[in-house]
């Protein structure tokens, strides 16, 4: 038994901080309003206590923790996506056609992005640590971009975003880009770096989970539908602005000569 | 080598940011707009091409040639930038009711159940295309150059043309079905 590691201050708060938020959420009717979020953070509580359970009982260096370790973090990082997704669907959803646009260039990204990381995996097989951070830093960079492009969509046809629904968000950038970063500096340095890289990813999850918790603070208010206009005024409307458009920018170019 | 790609890497940051000043970054008309909610800017009037014709009138050539040529030379130096600041003024006013007009019309396709994916990639592009000329008139006129007030005329008309529909479309009504209409009355 390796008891020892229970000493850690750092890793006692951060376990005590993600059964809080968890417990939290679950309290707050977030399970309605968010369930892929809400099954996020309680599965970060339950996965991490199961990891402790394997690093107390085997050790550090044992290969059962390793791929535990691994393991948990796949799971984590797919639901990370899908909480982006139901982020896009909770923010964009109530405004019918922005969201069948959104939805299908969504889509695209996200896939080029996992593409590119599978790519660049399967490029970077010389050691398992590689192959795993490569993966890793393109499944994160896929997390930031769909949440990047999300927001473009909301900066663009200014869609109002729900301060919980912001916190979250910022969290999951916040996290996952100094994941990126951090992963780039381990491919670069691997070994030396290695116990400061830990310290780094537990730090940053702790800092985003204090932004969540400030997200699931009070209950989040159901979700309204705006009053949308006919179909037919954007049928109408928006092919004749275009050709306006084209016009004045043909009339400017003119300008110019 | 380190050294061009230091250059080749400088060169495309700097482009990549010339294009995101250029091209991306909203006119300030845009950006003072942004704190305005969708109601108030419904009530705002897009009347600066309605001005047109007295700003045509006043940067009229013929006008200025003779005014030009009976005025001593400081008074007519000082009249050309005196024409070429109320030209900007024109232009930048011209800029704000763009903005207005595109402000309401991504509220028009936010609130509308269906959006063309084609229209809306065109008008993002023309938006783009927009900014970018914008900014150049308003450079070459920084650097002395001049523009044809015949071709202010057709672009404040542009702009009015625009802000018509925009306006019909925020007022528009069902056409009742036919069965409804009275008919032979």
């Amino acid at each position: 038994m390796h008891f020892g590691l229970l000493l850690n201050p750092r890793w006692i708060i951060a376990l005590a901080l993600e059964v809080t938020l968890a417990l939290f959420a679950i309290r707050r009717g977030f399970l309605r309003q968010l369930p892929i979020f809400t099954l996020y953070l309680s599965l970060v509580a339950l996965l991490q206590i199961g990891y402790w359970g394997i690093l107390i009982g085997n050790g550090l260096n044992a290969p059962v923790t390793f791929w535990t370790y691994w393991a948990t973090q796949g799971v984590l990082v797919f639901f990370r996506g899908m909480v982006i997704g139901e982020l896009a669907r909770r923010i964009l959803a109530p405004y019918q056609g922005v969201w069948a646009l959104a939805r299908l260039i969504l889509l695209v990204v996200a896939a080029v992005l996992l593409g590119i990381a599978a790519v660049a995996a399967y490029h970077n097989q010389h050691t398992l640590i590689a192959f795993i951070s490569t993966l890793e830093r393109g499944l994160e960079f896929a997390v930031v971009g769909t949440l990047g492009v999300i927001i473009a969509f909301t900066r663009y046809y200014e869609i109002d975003i729900e301060r919980p629904l912001m916190l979250i968000a910022i969290g999951l950038v916040f996290y996952s880009a100094v994941e990126l970063a951090n992963s780039h500096v381990l491919a670069t340095w691997l070994k030396s770096y290695f116990s400061v890289w830990a310290e780094i990813r537990i730090d940053s999850f702790v800092i985003a989970q204090v932004l969540w918790l400030t997200a699931v603070w009070k209950p989040i208010a159901a979700r309204v539908r705006p009053a949308m206009l006919q179909p037919a005024v954007y049928r109408e409307m928006v092919p004749a602005m275009n050709f306006q458009l084209r016009q004045l920018n043909g009339r400017l170019s003119e300008m110019l000569r | 080598m380190i050294s061009i790609a230091a250059i080749v890497c400088l060169s495309l940051i700097l482009l990549a940011g010339l294009s995101a000043a250029l091209l991306i970054r909203p006119l300030s008309a845009e950006a003072g707009l942004r704190d305005m909610k969708a109601n108030q800017l419904e009530s705002l009037g897009v009347g600066h091409f309605v001005n047109c014709k007295q700003v045509s009138r006043a940067l009229a050539d013929d006008d200025f040639a003779l005014i030009q040529s009976r005025l001593p030379r400081q008074s007519s130096a000082r009249m050309r930038t005196e024409r070429r600041a109320l030209v900007r003024n024109y232009v930048v006013q011209l800029g704000r009711d763009f903005a207005r007009i595109d402000r309401l019309s991504r509220i028009v396709a936010s609130l509308s159940p269906q959006v063309d994916r084609n229209q809306e990639l065109e008008r993002l592009r023309l938006e783009f295309q927009f900014r970018f000329l914008y900014r150049l008139v308003l450079i070459r006129l920084a650097l002395g150059g001049s523009l044809s007030t015949e071709a202010l005329v057709q672009l404040a008309n542009i702009v009015g043309a625009f802000a018509r529909r925009v306006e019909g479309a925020m007022t528009w009504k069902p056409t009742p079905p036919l069965s409804d209409q009275l008919l032979g009355a």
